[in-house]
């Protein structure tokens, strides 16, 4: 099994730089499902100040993710902060911005995380936000499955610094889980680029890369998002 | 005790020094070995304190509080007692243990950080035993000789009172300058003023501010650094003028002159004098027409001559000591021809202004003095010098962010004078709302001013984030090891229960602890390594809650088939009510049921958990400890956590003197004292300076 999966590997590796890789994905269809999801997918940044359990020092950490949007509320994904995902740590004050194709910062505040797919909930800190921007919710749709060997596109940005333009890479679906649906995929990802957008060549989201060459499906992030009350967010949101 | 070297193996001798020591009965034991010694111990070890002190640190944009320890010797009938600076000088909180083991609140006088002495004065009137204080007499250092036997007192490690003996070794005791070791304190070069006596009396961390005594039981020096195996101690003479202008004036009066002197160089003709190496800016020295390269023969009558280092010290204080604003007569030689000139000093002001928090900026700040603004090449002291960020604090968020070492200018078009300006004007802008709004700061980064705009208001409540709900297995597990299990004589896969929670859906369903998990609805579980069972957790916390999962194990050998309904994971199912006391610098939390299975705690337990409790805060001083259950403050039980709030809120707002906590710790239950300090007038008491007559007549300057 090992020597087949390296074979394969080496097989993509080596198809990559001809564009073979990424079968149907082509030049076309990636244009356009760059474009559909212009709105889709941004960065975040800011601070995390926390008291350690251990040391029972306050530490500071400084946030830098992709985000996506889960409804046009402004609801939106990201990979967790290690200390917002721990319980043993008291959590001073947060301090998080989306920034904005336009340049603009959004703050969002932590509804909910989930340290077992590392992935938090940001709400709008104001709601009046949702109607200044636009925030075009991907499409969850557990229906979508990838199979062994399926190429997929990856969405993603980076800071402003290197320019704030959606960037691409096509990966390879290396092997399927079942319970729970996971993918890995034959690529590995950097810093701040966990929970990106997983596109098959039909332009459908098939799940969400978290950064550790795994991908997890749409089912299990309906579930997590199904958690959140939306009223109680609504109610809880300063205007 | 500032440590310049501290090799390991004084870790040896430390255990030997702290087996030896008696806890208080020192003089008892004294006797019968060195009569001489006793006799001399007799007559100081009633004076001999020891000082717990909670100190303000800038750290993370904050004052941070840290718990110390050091030494002090009480020097009047009134309470005052001379200590470090390192020791006392940023004291908020200070407690004095005295030699028969009573502890006194004491506040701090004043201190000095050129000479690292600090004066504290002892809370009298809060003090139960009867007796009058008994100070030390303070000798004459410039008796003392190298050979004559000389005894640390104090309290090395903060443990109780204690003697160690030695000989002096060196009455000129400096940094060696190969070292490039330097003894810094707020900006102060100790070293510029202080020649140490240097002995072997064995001293540790926490004999700071002791006494160094003499046979004739006197003090004849106040014990402040380590070299290795060898002791500094302040002179007695030097320490007593400075004890007085800290009693008496509140601070030590000293002039500037702008010399930098220096030992003449090797190549010089000249076998007299001090090399003038630098003559200060806009100093007194400039305006008389110093150059560097001169050297100064005499300085107001006297001669001066600095041959070594050694002899820098003594130039550099008879400058200091001239009266401010005296005009004195400086004779020098330029280029071999003589020079005389008029020099009239100025007040020597501190090198650094003290430091003051601004939450609602994130930082930690100060002024300038004229010292820290000339060593910035600044014309004036306008401004406020940033000393510490806040890594998530509004002017670490500003773009571009303000760091520490930049000096702040103006602050929404007002031209800033100092902190209290600073203060007041954000006093006035949180006056118009408290919610974060834009203010327009200019500030210097060495010669470059930049412009920035600081996002300024009351900090956010803290963030109330939801953890997912996830299920559980109501059980806990153990990764089985090929080694593990040959020993036991399965095959390998499977995970060992070793907790099954009580009244929970796995016991019900006939889980037992030491049963073989092999199977998770018909899928064999693998789990060889410890970071497997995190795996197997993750693995059931995907499936819905109310999932009943079919379970295969092996107990005693012997298959059995279980169907476990999963329950909400009580890490997530369970509100901790966290509550977070900003007085006591404590957090609690709710005993939940996972922490009563944990610590196997009958429901009859009933009290708070102490999540956090943090470092120097009050909480921390008394004793208590994270994980500590708090069954009742002030006699009245906390079985809730607003129940604790609402008690420690209500000891808040009458200010009470102590807050009893009964604890449980383990299986022990204890009491623990919060004696928190209020800014309430009753600090005044201590506030009323009264004059001491010294055991000894202040020498001369």
């Amino acid at each position: 099994m090992n020597i087949y999966a390296t074979c394969v590997r080496t097989v993509l590796v080596l198809m990559l730089p001809t564009g073979i890789a990424c079968g149907q994905l082509t030049p076309q269809n990636i244009e356009s499902i760059v474009k559909q999801h212009e709105n889709s997918i941004f960065f975040l940044t800011g601070t995390i100040r926390y008291l350690c359990g251990q040391c029972t020092q306050e530490h500071s950490l400084r946030v830098m993710n992709n985000v996506v949007v889960a409804n046009a509320q402004g609801l939106m994904l990201a990979g967790t902060a290690g200390p917002l995902a721990d319980p043993e740590v008291e959590i001073r004050q947060v301090n998080l911005q989306v920034l904005m194709p336009d340049g603009t910062e959004v703050p969002v505040r932590v509804v909910l995380t989930d340290e077992d797919l590392g992935v938090m909930i940001l709400a709008l800190e104001k709601l009046e936000d949702a109607k200044r921007h636009v925030f075009q919710p991907l499409t969850l749709n557990v229906a979508v499955h990838a199979q062994q060997l399926d190429p997929l596109l990856l969405l993603r940005r980076h800071d402003q610094a290197t320019g704030y333009a959606l960037s691409t890479a096509c990966v390879r679906v290396h092997a399927v889980e079942t319970r729970p649906r996971r993918l890995y995929f034959s690529s590995g990802f950097r810093p701040g680029e966990s929970l990106l957008p997983c596109f098959d060549a039909a332009g459908q989201l098939v799940a969400l890369a978290l950064g550790d060459q795994t991908a997890v499906s749409s089912e299990e992030l309906l579930d997590l998002i199904a958690q959140i009350e939306q009223p109680a967010i609504e109610q809880s949101t300063s205007p | 005790m500032k440590t310049v070297r501290w090799p390991a193996q004084f870790a040896l001798l430390f255990l030997w020094i702290v087996v030896w020591l008696p806890g208080s009965g020192m003089i008892g034991t004294l006797e019968g070995s060195d009569p001489a010694v006793a006799w001399a111990v007799e007559q100081t070890y009633r004076s001999l304190v020891r000082i717990t002190a909670v100190s303000e640190v800038p750290g993370s944009g904050r004052l941070e509080k840290q718990l110390g320890a050091g030494s002090g010797v009480i020097i009047s009938e009134q309470g005052h007692l001379l200590t470090n600076h390192h020791v006392a000088g940023r004291g908020t909180r200070l407690r004095c243990r005295l030699y028969d083991g009573e502890e006194v609140e004491a506040r701090l006088v004043a201190s000095d950080a050129l000479t690292d002495l600090a004066i504290l004065q002892l809370d009298l009137m809060r003090r139960k035993n009867p007796e009058r204080l008994e100070p030390a007499r303070l000798g004459d250092s410039e008796g003392l000789r190298v050979g004559d036997v000389v005894l640390a007192m104090g309290s090395p490690a903060g443990v109780s009172q204690s003697v160690t003996k030695g000989i002096v070794s060196n009455l000129q005791l400096m940094m060696p300058t190969f070292s490039r070791a330097e003894l810094w304190e707020e900006g102060e070069a100790v070293g510029s003023v202080v020649r140490w006596i240097g002995h072997d009396a064995v001293i540790f961390p926490g004999n700071s501010g002791g006494p160094l005594v003499n046979l004739e039981g006197e003090v004849v020096g106040i014990n402040e650094i380590v070299f290795g195996s060898l002791g500094g101690a302040i002179p007695v003479n030097l320490a007593r003028e400075v004890a007085h202008q800290l009693i008496h004036r509140g601070r030590v009066e000293r002039s500037w002159t702008g010399i930098e002197g220096q030992p003449r160089p090797r190549n010089q003709q000249e076998n007299r004098g001090v090399l003038v190496g630098g003559v200060l800016p806009e100093s007194p020295a400039a305006a008389a027409g110093l150059e560097p390269g001169d050297i100064l023969l005499e300085y107001d009558g006297q001669i001066v001559d600095v041959r070594i280092p050694e002899d820098l010290p003594a130039f550099n204080r008879l400058l200091m000591s001239t009266p401010v604003g005296r005009t004195v007569e400086l004779r020098a030689l330029r280029d071999g021809q003589p020079l005389t000139l008029d020099l009239t000093t100025e007040a020597r002001g501190k090198a650094q202004g003290e430091e003051r928090e601004l939450p609602e900026w994130g930082m930690v700040g100060r002024d300038l003095t004229r010292l820290s603004a000339m060593e910035r090449q600044r014309h004036n002291t306008e401004g406020v010098l940033v000393t510490s960020v806040g890594l998530a604090s509004a002017i670490a968020m500003a773009k571009p962010p303000i760091l520490s070492g930049d000096v702040m200018v103006e602050v929404g078009g007002h031209t800033l004078r100092n902190m209290a300006h600073l203060q007041a004007l954000t006093a006035e802008h949180l006056q118009q709302g408290s919610e974060r709004r834009p203010v327009l700061v200019k500030f210097d980064r060495g010669r470059v001013r930049y412009l920035t705009v600081v996002h300024l208001g009351n900090e956010p409540d803290r963030p109330a984030i939801a953890r997912a709900r996830r299920p559980g297995l109501s059980a806990e597990l153990q990764a089985l090891s090929p080694d593990l299990a040959q020993a036991l004589g399965v095959g390998r896969g499977g995970a060992l229960v070793t907790l099954v929670y009580p009244g929970r859906s796995a016991e019900r369903a006939g889980l037992r602890q030491g049963d073989l998990l092999v199977k998770l609805d018909g899928d064999s579980v693998r789990c060889e390594r410890t970071e497997d069972v995190e795996d197997l957790y993750s693995l059931v916390r995907r499936y819905r809650v109310g999932h009943r999962i079919e379970c295969e194990i092996l107990r005693d050998g012997n298959p059995l088939a279980l169907s476990i309904e999963l329950e909400e994971d009580l890490q997530t199912a369970e509100d901790r009510q966290r509550y977070r006391d900003e007085t006591f610098d404590l957090t609690l939390e709710r005993l939940t049921e996972l922490s009563r299975i944990h610590r196997n705690l009958p429901s009859t337990v009933s009290g708070v958990n102490v999540a956090q409790v943090d470092t120097g805060g009050w909480a921390q001083l008394a004793g208590l400890r994270g994980g500590d259950i708090i069954l009742a403050i002030d006699g009245k039980p906390t079985g809730q956590v607003s129940e604790a709030e609402a008690l420690l809120q209500q000891a808040r707002a009458v200010q009470t003197r102590q807050v009893v906590l009964f604890v449980q710790r383990g299986i022990r239950t204890l009491f623990v004292e919060l004696e928190p300090s209020w800014p309430s007038p009753e600090a005044a008491l201590s506030a009323s300076v009264v004059t001491p007559e010294l055991t000894s007549p202040p020498s001369s300057p």
